[in-house]
């Protein structure tokens, strides 16, 4: 394919894109760059150009990156479309079929990563004790 | 009214067929239909996107403009 082409075929599928999505969705994308969608087990933030951030949905803290691919080569909008299609309908099919990439450390609070610090600090500093101890 | 079949390809998207749904006749109707199942057995899922529907179908719907999108995978 030239670029020409390409960028037909990038153009062709930005317009089906905008076809599919509600204006507010559009403008979202042609602003900021990015789409945003409401489901029932998180909030979806799809981009062209990254995996797709899966928020909290009460939080909005990022939680997960889910990466999907279209079977065949196609331009990433499409990629975006069936993204956006499978969240709005069938959102269970999507986790099933996404490869999730979970954000675990960033759930937890400061707080609980400060305790984790303390507690790990309190391990090797026991553990340096026993040697000492052991060796003397 | 018009309906469609369309199908995300490399090239963006392809127009399969096109009718007008007062005129087509049964047996043409009946041809569309037929490569809609065969992909749909392929794997492939299929929306309704007129005026924004955005639904996905199992069922040939002839009064829409249909969107078939390829089987997808995680990355």
């Amino acid at each position: 394919m030239t670029d020409d082409e390409h960028e037909r075929a990038k153009e062709k599928a930005r317009q089906l894109l905008r076809q599919i999505l509600p204006e507010s969705a559009w403008s979202e994308l042609e602003n900021k760059g990015v789409i945003q969608v409401g489901g029932k087990r998180s909030n979806y933030v799809i981009s062209p150009y990254s995996q797709t951030e899966i928020r909290n949905l009460s939080s909005g803290r990022l939680v997960a990156y889910a990466c999907l691919q279209l079977s065949t080569p196609a331009p990433t909008y499409d990629r975006m479309i069936a993204e956006y299609l499978l969240i709005k309908n069938a959102e269970d099919v999507y986790w099933k079929t996404a490869s999730i990439f979970r954000r675990d450390w960033n759930e937890l609070g400061i707080d609980v990563l400060f305790l984790i610090a303390v507690d790990f600090a309190l391990f090797v500093n026991m553990l340096r004790e026993v040697l000492f101890h052991h060796v003397h | 009214m018009i309906g469609k079949l369309r199908m995300i390809c490399t090239s963006g998207d392809k127009l399969l067929a096109e009718w007008d749904t007062e005129t087509v006749s049964p047996e043409r109707l009946k041809e569309i239909e037929q490569e809609f199942n065969e992909k749909i057995a392929q794997g492939w899922f299929a929306a309704d996107i007129s005026e924004k529907k955005s639904v996905l179908i199992r069922e040939f719907d002839p009064n829409a403009e249909i969107l078939l999108i390829p089987r997808v995978q995680g990355g």
